[in-house]
């Protein structure tokens, strides 16, 4: 089921950030949402999350599923190690042996095997990335919230870590919203390639990406033309 | 693929290679840093007895010889011991009553913007007053055994609540929001997240609480004389001019403090409490 914002509208003291703002997300696909910083990327997040709620107008289609999260930061409890940050997300509807036996399997498919009983403070910021990732997929989620999750990295860590999400949103293929200003990143991750613009945020263009997620690269030709046509809109 | 950021064999032989140097390096720190904390230790010593040959005046400045006689002749009475024993535990009670009830008073004000209103201003007062007085007003209100315990617990109890309230101010707020995200009740989020995060402050507060504990004890003791009491046999000793005595019965109060905070220190260090706690959650 796609997820709606049916005319949203909210109000940060004297800054509107949303003004009767109607959205579709379609389901089982990557949608990447563009836009400068303050537009009103992250508070659309928190909308769809229920972190925030609306002054008027609602959010369906996503009533009592739950949603993995991905943030800026890793966000891993630094007096867990990271098989218990993964399995206390899991704790509250899984026993703890299945718990502990999905935890292992997400953390092999992001490489940490080894690192399972590590605490944060003893990974580098990649591989601290990489637990958040596994959180993320290992939490049986329908809907997946990205608020520029790799941001903070360098740009080979950075294509290393899109690498691995694709593996894993393969495997589920939830339905995910990736909100990002990097035009690289939503052009690499976004089925579909929202730009937005505020605040109050307004929808100025939603673009189908024309490659095929497999064969998405930043020198395949299609790829470099939207990145143009993307540059213009954002400029 | 991953490569640059899984370690590879090449890499990780290197890692471990500069953490073995760095450790090195920081054994030769620690080394060097020890060398010149026994030096100062030395020149301390070394002053005070230069001072005292100097002075040549045992009545004001005793040598340490004179000192260290003086406290092996004090370890060998019954007395010495059970004075002793008399403040460990009057210490002891005053440290765990603060820590009780500071820790109750921390969370609760830490959590509740009206209940840190109601105590915040009973903190800052307490905090503000000379320890003279509330050991002097102590003695108007209690028997003499008692003033100790209740003056150090007044003046170690608001060390840790407002440590307590800290820590609970500070915990990151991008947690919290992260185990709202996934769903987390306020049950799991308190134990988890808000819980552990105070933990290090409890510690920190506890020590300094413990430090302040002895201080004042001794200090009640030396006002209000009760039967029994490093503070009373200080006091005593210097009433009738034993100076050396007094000396003696500093160096048993630095002792009883240095140890009992290093003993806790050593249980906190050992038991690893905070992980302890998370990992068993």
């Amino acid at each position: 089921m796609p997820i709606q914002c049916n005319q949203l509208s909210l109000t940060f003291k004297d800054l509107t950030v949303f003004d009767n703002f109607s959205f579709e997300i379609p389901d089982r696909h990557v949608t990447a949402v563009l836009g400068p910083s303050g537009c009103g990327k992250t508070t659309l997040l928190n909308l769809i999350s229920g972190l925030l709620s609306p002054a008027l107008g609602s959010v369906s289609g996503i009533s009592d599923e739950r949603i993995s999260y991905l943030f800026q930061e890793p966000r891993l409890l630094p007096w867990k190690s990271v098989r218990k940050n993964i399995e206390l997300v899991l704790s509250p509807f899984m026993q703890a042996k299945d718990a502990s036996v999905r935890c292992s399997k997400f953390l092999e498919m992001v490489g940490l095997s080894r690192f399972t009983d590590y605490y944060p403070h003893e990974l580098s910021g990649g591989m601290r990335q990489r637990a958040a990732v596994a959180r993320a997929f290992a939490y049986p989620a329908a809907v997946m919230l990205m608020d520029e999750p790799f941001q903070a990295l360098d740009l080979h860590l950075k294509l290393s870590l899109i690498e691995l999400f694709e593996k894993l949103w393969n495997y589920d293929r939830r339905t995910a919203v990736f909100v990002t200003h990097d035009i690289q990143e939503a052009l690499l991750l976004g089925d579909t390639i929202v730009v937005l613009y505020g605040p109050p945020a307004e929808i100025q263009a939603a673009i189908p990406n024309p490659v095929p997620r497999e064969q998405r690269s930043l020198k395949e030709h299609a790829i470099l033309e939207l990145e143009q046509q993307l540059y213009t809109l954002l400029a | 693929m991953m490569g640059s950021t899984s370690p590879n064999k090449g890499s990780r032989k290197k890692r471990s290679q500069n953490m073995r140097s760095a450790e090195h390096a920081r054994t030769v720190l620690r080394f060097r840093n020890m060398c010149i904390s026994g030096a100062a230790v030395i020149v301390l010593l070394g002053t005070w007895w230069a001072a005292a040959v100097l002075m040549d005046a045992a009545i004001i400045l005793p040598p340490p010889p004179t000192v260290i006689r003086e406290l092996l002749a004090l370890l060998q009475s019954n007395d010495f011991w059970m004075s002793v024993w008399v403040t460990l535990l009057r210490g002891l009670t005053g440290f765990f009553i603060s820590l009780l009830v500071g820790v109750i008073v921390g969370i609760a004000a830490g959590i509740s913007l009206p209940l840190h209103a109601l105590f915040k201003p009973l903190i800052a007062v307490i905090r503000t007053t000379p320890i003279m007085s509330v050991i002097l007003i102590a003695l108007l209100w209690f028997k003499t055994g008692t003033v100790p315990i209740f003056s150090s617990f007044l003046i170690a109890f608001p060390v840790i609540t407002q440590n307590i309230i800290v820590g609970i101010r500070q915990t990151d707020e991008k947690l919290l929001q992260m185990g709202r995200a996934y769903g987390l009740d306020s049950t799991r989020r308190l134990l988890h997240i808000s819980i552990p995060s105070v933990v290090p402050y409890v510690i920190s507060g506890a020590q300094t609480a413990l430090g302040l504990t002895w201080k004042v004890v001794v200090a009640a003791e030396v006002l209000s004389l009760p039967n029994w009491g490093v503070g009373s046999e200080m006091q005593l000793s210097q009433m009738s001019l034993e100076t050396a005595q007094v000396f003696a019965w500093t160096a048993v109060a630095i002792l009883l403090s240095a140890g009992s905070q290093w003993l806790l220190s050593l249980g906190l260090h050992s038991m690893s409490w905070s992980r302890l706690y998370a990992d068993s959650m």
